[in-house]
């Protein structure tokens, strides 16, 4: 190693050092724990939309085969297995004969019906953007990364001092030990500066997710309520029976209230990424923590209070 | 809105139009007839749910999957072009520390070739082993053995290593070089066998180098099952676990090897990777033949790989011993010249051995 090249190093670092930037880690974890709060109060939403939409998809099955039995036309773009028939016996009796391969998530329990499994992967996906933010942010990728620096520079270091190489040996030494705090310190800028980049470029399309389930919501609201609704006009229930009809009322009107608690918690969410991109996008502008930590109260809170309306929605009221 | 929800809601109207007349007629056939049409058109409606869903969910995996594709991208390893070059300097540093410590290996101690993989010339450049012939001198080790073997000696008895004491001691021990005169003498070494407190950091380097290595010395194993420690010792020992080189004798790997043995591997082109050349290395010294993977014979193949030369004056083998208490000091040195006073620099096999197996 020759004594300019090492002095080039220490220079660069030294540049590095003088360049580098300051991560907003504190912020960063608010959006974390905004993300926990939104994914935590979701859960059970999706998991009654698994419920509602596996008894949709096989109520829709047997409304096809029944329609196609009785040669009734079936809008093609709502037709999913075509060739599917109706096996009937005098006394009303009736079995679908074949297979549906594209209903077997409707059919099966062991996985999500397919459009509860795509909300779920949406919120997967932004679980999984919250978690790089974090990683960047905390430097638990630079820690796996030193761990393998130091133990080779450890290794170099032990080799030199057992092989006894004289001069050269102290001067490699030196050489080995001085890599690590240039390599700790230009490991964190790249850091920093890909931290940036994720915000600046990424959470658009974080946001884009978030604005797609805000859109969908009504579709959510509707697949769920749909069995009550049933009831509610059924010609044997509510129509008939008052206090059938004003169970299902009540069952819908909570519903509408757990979805609107969804909108509320993704708008918030996106609120406080939407100021993270742009306290990166005010040079020289420090974040305003306070006001993040604030909002982000505020839809603990709010997580809080849907976790009471699902609450009552299981117990029946 | 779309079509799905413009005949949601026109059908949710129908309904309703057809609940409030459900409520009102008094007419049985009529009440039965809008039932019906209800029962319709809530299949209806059971369809049209599916299908929005479904759409709904599309729309929002497109989006989803653009979102995994950038976090997908994210580069999580800091180790830009700058890093990067910089750890390779690490990395040359390495392979420079490794030829460093392969400088201080042991000078061979060869006087025969013992069955099954004993070095008869060591191929290092400027290390000239003696090669001793098996004939008179071996069969008076052997008669010697016997002697000792009759008069009930062991090297521990006669030491006195029952204690584990760190004293360096110096067991006079069998000149035999056959394994059958020796196995026990090597069981009872290695049980003794202790390491001297002071060389404990220089042990713990050998040992975690033969970890790191190990992966690629388990495949030397998958292939000829010679065992993956005894690969790494021999790698360590020989080249200073330094996987540029060709096990053999320390040579690049980027040609054949030039020195003794000379144009190895024989087979393929070079550059070779270090895997091809440790099996052409242990195959040429017959290991991969050898059915007896014991502590007693993996030492005795490891004495015979250096050299049997301090066993014919009753020495221990700092090639086996260096480090513990069973080895104080003497060492061949350059041109085959036996130093008395010289110490070996290099850890010991037997105690690579003991913490590999212990770690």
């Amino acid at each position: 190693m020759s004594s300019h090249r090492f002095i080039a190093i220490a220079l660069l670092a030294i540049a590095c050092a003088g360049c580098a930037t300051s991560t907003p880690v504190a912020e960063v974890r608010v959006v974390g724990k905004a993300f926990e709060d939104l994914n935590g109060a979701s859960a059970p939403l999706f998991d009654d939309l698994a419920v509602a939409e596996r008894i949709n998809g096989k109520e829709a099955a047997r409304i096809r085969v029944e329609k196609r039995a009785k040669g009734e036309k079936i809008d093609p773009a709502l037709d999913r297995c075509e060739k599917l028939l109706l096996a009937e016996v005098p006394g009303d009796v009736k079995v679908q004969v074949g297979f549906c391969g594209p209903d077997s998530y409707y059919y099966s329990e062991i996985a999500d019906p397919p459009g509860t499994a795509s909300f779920r992967r949406s919120i997967a996906a932004i679980q999984g953007y919250t978690n790089v933010l974090l990683i960047l942010a905390e430097g638990r990728n630079l820690e796996a990364a030193q761990a393998e620096v130091q133990a080779l520079v450890g290794n170099v270091g032990g080799a030199l001092e057992i092989a006894g190489a004289g001069a050269a040996g102290v001067t490699l030494k030196v050489f080995t030990e001085s890599i690590q705090p240039l390599l700790d310190i230009a490991a964190r800028r790249a850091n920093a500066k890909e931290l940036a980049r994720v915000v600046k470029d990424v959470s658009p399309k974080a946001v884009d997710v978030i604005a797609k389930l805000r859109e969908t919501a009504p579709v959510l609201f509707t697949m769920l309520t749909e069995q009550p609704l049933l009831r509610f006009r059924d010609k044997d229930g509510g129509l008939k029976v008052k206090a059938i009809a004003e169970a299902e009322k009540n069952r819908i009107d909570a519903y509408r209230i757990a979805v609107s608690n969804y909108v509320v918690l993704l708008d918030q969410y996106e609120h406080l990424l939407q100021q993270l991109v742009a306290a990166y996008d005010t040079e020289g502008k420090t974040l305003t923590l306070a006001g993040l930590v604030e909002q982000s109260a505020q839809l603990s809170a709010q997580a809080d209070a849907w976790r009471r309306t699902y609450s009552a929605l299981r117990m029946g009221f | 809105m779309s079509v799905i929800d413009q005949a949601r809601s026109e059908i949710n109207a129908a309904l309703n139009t057809l609940a409030r007349r459900f409520g009102s007629t008094a007419d049985e056939a009529e009440k039965t007839a809008i039932g019906a049409a209800i029962d319709d058109l809530n299949d209806e409606l059971t369809l049209l749910d599916q299908a929005a869903l479904l759409q709904a969910a599309s729309s929002i995996s497109s989006a989803t999957a653009i979102l995994e594709r950038a976090v997908a991208a994210v580069k999580l390893g800091p180790f830009d072009g700058y890093l990067a070059a910089l750890e390779s300097h690490l990395t040359r540093l390495n392979v420079l520390s490794g030829k460093a410590h392969a400088g201080d290996s042991l000078e061979s101690a060869a006087i025969a070739a013992p069955p099954g993989g004993g070095s008869g010339k060591k191929g290092k450049k400027g290390k000239k082993g003696k090669k001793g012939k098996k004939g008179k001198k071996g069969k008076k080790a052997k008669k010697k053995a016997r002697k000792a073997k009759k008069s009930g000696r062991s090297a521990a008895a006669v030491t006195g290593l029952e204690s584990a004491s760190l004293e360096a001691v110096a067991p006079l021990l069998l000149t035999s070089t056959a394994f059958a005169d020796l196995r026990a003498e090597y069981q009872d070494c290695f049980d003794r066998c202790v390491l001297k407190p002071e060389s404990a950091g220089n042990v713990a380097y050998y040992v975690k180098r033969l970890r790191q290595g190990q992966p690629n010395y388990q495949l030397v194993e998958q292939q000829i099952k010679v065992p993956w420690v005894f690969v790494g010792i021999i790698h360590g020992m020989e080249c200073g676990f330094n996987f540029a080189a060709h096990l053999h004798n320390g040579d690049k790997l980027t040609a054949r090897t030039v020195q003794v043995p000379k144009g190895r591997p024989l087979a393929g082109e070079p550059p070779f990777t270090w895997l091809e050349s440790a099996l052409d290395a242990l195959r040429l010294k017959k290991l991969d033949q050898v059915a007896d993977w014991t502590v007693p014979h993996m030492l005795y193949l490891l004495e015979g790989y250096n050299g049997f030369g301090y066993r014919r004056r009753g020495l221990p083998s700092p090639y086996l011993w260096s480090f513990s208490n069973i080895y104080d000091k003497g060492k061949f040195v350059a041109d085959g010249r036996f130093d008395p006073e010289a110490v070996s620099k290099q850890c010991g096999a037997a105690l690579m051995m003991q913490a590999a197996r212990n770690t």
